[in-house]
C-alpha cells in the first residue's frame, strides 16, 4: 500500500512541478510587459495594465480559474480550451499565468521606481542612452531588490497549484484525496504536505543562495 | 574667447521663477564658484547646463557654437546626448554604481560609447584613480568606500570622458566635515592644471582660494559677479554682504 500511494503522489506532484515551472516561465516575462504598460506614459496603456493588476490582485485565485475555466463555454457556447485533462490543464496554465504575471509586474513596478532618480542621471550626464542606462546601469540593481518579494510570491505558487483541483487537475493534493474515496485512508493527504515542505525547503535555500550572490553591493 | 557663454536663462518650475534671465561668460581654464543662498537656483542652473532640466529661455554657447536655444530646444536624443558630453556633472550625492568597482564605475560610459578600446580605457581609469589618489581602490565597490573616497571616483569617472567643462554641485556638503578636505584637494589640484570647471559650493574660503570667478545668486538672480578677491573682501550689495556674514556664523 505504501509504495503504492508513493508513486500515485509523485505522479500528482509532477503535475504540481509542471504547473509551477510553466506558470513561472509565463508569468516571470508577462509580468514584465505588464509592468511596462503600468509605468507607460501613453494613458490608456496605463490604465489598462492598472485595471488588469487590480482585477487579478483583487479577486480571488480560484475564482478567476472558475470563470477562466467555464466562461468561454457560457458566453461562446464552445469550449475553447480543449478536451480533456489536457484542456483542463491549459486553462488552469493560463489562469495562473495572467494572475501570477500581474503580481510580479507590481513587483517589478516597485524595484524599477526604488531606484534613485540620481542613478539616471549619472547615466545621462555621461551620455548613456536610455537603454544603455537601463540595461547597464538599473536593471541589476533592480533584480537585487526583488529578490525578496519575487521569493515570497514564488513560494506562494508552489502552494497555489493545489487551487488547479477545482477544475480536477490531477495534482498532488487530488491524489492523495482520492485515497480517502477509493482505500477509505487519509494518510496519503497528511503525506501531501511533506512533498510541499521538502520543495519549498530546496527553494528556501536556492534563493538564498542567489540572494548571498548579491550580497557583495548595496 | 569664452569656452561658455550662458545668456539670459530662465526657469520656472509651475507658477514658480528659479532662474530670471541668467548670464555669465567663462573662458577656458577658468574655475568658476556659484554661491548663494539655500534655494536661490544654484542647483536648477547647473541642471540646465547639464540637459537635466530644460530652461524656458536662454541661449548657451559652447566654444562659440550654439548648442542650447530656449526658443528652439528641440533636438534629437543623439543630439542632446551629443552636447551632454562637453559637461561633465558631480552631485551632491555621488551617485556612484554600487554594482560596479571604482574602476569599472569609470570605463562603463567610456566603453559603451567606445570612447578608446577597452584596454586603453581601462589604463586612463586607472590613471585617473591614480590622480584622485585612489590607486589602491580600484577594485572596491562604493559601499566599501568611505564619502570622500566616493566623491573622488565619481571625479575621476567624470573626467573619463574629458568634458570641456566639469561642473560640481556642492561635492563636499554631504560629507562629514574632517574629510571635505580630501575632495577640496582634488578640485585645487584640478584647478592648477587649469580643467574649466564650475563649482556650486558653501565652502566660501574654497571658493575664494580656488576660483578665478565668483557669481553670487539669489532668487534666480545673478547680483554679484567678479573676482573672489572683489566679492569676498569687497561686496557692493547688501544681499551679498548679508549672505557672507551669515555664512560666517553658521
Ligand atoms: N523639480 C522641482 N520642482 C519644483 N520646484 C523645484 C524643483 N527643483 C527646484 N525647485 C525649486 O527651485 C528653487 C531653487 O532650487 P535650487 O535647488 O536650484 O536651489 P539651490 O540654490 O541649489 O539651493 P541649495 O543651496 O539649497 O542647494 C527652490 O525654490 C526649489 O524649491
Ligand atoms: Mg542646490
Amino acid at each position: 500500500m505504501f509504495q503504492e500511494v508513493i508513486i500515485e503522489l509523485t505522479v500528482g506532484f509532477g503535475k504540481t512541478l509542471e504547473l509551477f515551472v510553466l506558470t513561472l516561465i509565463g508569468s516571470v516575462p508577462l509580468g514584465l510587459v505588464i509592468a511596462f504598460g503600468s509605468m507607460s506614459k501613453i494613458k490608456v496603456l496605463k490604465f489598462i495594465s492598472r485595471f488588469f493588476v487590480w482585477v487579478m490582485r483583487g479577486t480571488p485565485l480560484m475564482l478567476q480559474l472558475i470563470i477562466v475555466y467555464y466562461g468561454p463555454g457560457l458566453i461562446l457556447n464552445q469550449n475553447i480550451w480543449g478536451m480533456g485533462s489536457n484542456g483542463r490543464l491549459i486553462a488552469v496554465l493560463f489562469a495562473f499565468i495572467i494572475n501570477y504575471a500581474a503580481y510580479f509586474s507590481e513587483i517589478y513596478r516597485g524595484g524599477i521606481e526604488s531606484i534613485s532618480e540620481g542613478q539616471y542621471e549619472a547615466g545621462q550626464v555621461l551620455g548613456l542612452t536610455k537603454k544603455q542606462i537601463f540595461t547597464n546601469i538599473v536593471l541589476l540593481q533592480v533584480v537585487k531588490r526583488i529578490i525578496p518579494p519575487m521569493s515570497n510570491e514564488i513560494i506562494t505558487l508552489v502552494k497555489d497549484t493545489s487551487l488547479a483541483r477545482v477544475i480536477a487537475v490531477y495534482e498532488v493534493i487530488w491524489m492523495g484525496q482520492a485515497f480517502i474515496k477509493s482505500a477509505g485512508i487519509i494518510w496519503p493527504l497528511f503525506m501531501t504536505g511533506a512533498y510541499y515542505l521538502i520543495f519549498t525547503g530546496i527553494l528556501t535555500i536556492i534563493i538564498g543562495k542567489i540572494e548571498e550572490k548579491f550580497e557583495y553591493f548595496n | 574667447m569664452s569656452i561658455l557663454e550662458v545668456k539670459n536663462f530662465n526657469k520656472s518650475f509651475g507658477d514658480v521663477e528659479v532662474l530670471r534671465g541668467i548670464d555669465f561668460e567663462l573662458k577656458k581654464g577658468e574655475v568658476l564658484a556659484i554661491i548663494g543662498p539655500s534655494g536661490g537656483g544654484k542647483t536648477t542652473l547647473l541642471r540646465c547646463i547639464n540637459f537635466l532640466e530644460r530652461a524656458e529661455e536662454g541661449i548657451m554657447k559652447v566654444k562659440g557654437k550654439v548648442i542650447f536655444d530656449g526658443k528652439n530646444s528641440r533636438m534629437t536624443e543623439a543630439e542632446l546626448r551629443q552636447n551632454r558630453l562637453h559637461f561633465g556633472l558631480v552631485f551632491q550625492q555621488f551617485n556612484l554604481f554600487p554594482q560596479y568597482t571604482a574602476v569599472q564605475n569609470i570605463v562603463l560610459a567610456p566603453n559603451l560609447l567606445k570612447k578608446a578600446d577597452k584596454k586603453t580605457n581601462k589604463k586612463n581609469a586607472l590613471r585617473l584613480l591614480k590622480r584622485v589618489g585612489l590607486a589602491d581602490k580600484a577594485d572596491n565597490y562604493p559601499c566599501e568606500l568611505s564619502g570622500g573616497q566616493q566623491q573622488r571616483v565619481a571625479i575621476a569617472r567624470a573626467l573619463a570622458m574629458n568634458p570641456d567643462i566639469l561642473c560640481f554641485d556642492e561635492p563636499t556638503s554631504s560629507l562629514d566635515p574632517e574629510i571635505t578636505g580630501e575632495v577640496l584637494r582634488v578640485i585645487k589640484q584640478l584647478a592648477d592644471e587649469n580643467t574649466t570647471m564650475i563649482i556650486v559650493t558653501h565652502e566660501m574660503g574654497f571658493a575664494k582660494e580656488v576660483a578665478d570667478k565668483v557669481i553670487f545668486i539669489d532668487e534666480g538672480k545673478i547680483v554679484e559677479q567678479g573676482d573672489p578677491k572683489v566679492i569676498f573682501d569687497n561686496p557692493n550689495t547688501d544681499r551679498l554682504k548679508n549672505f557672507l556674514g551669515s555664512m560666517l556664523r553658521a
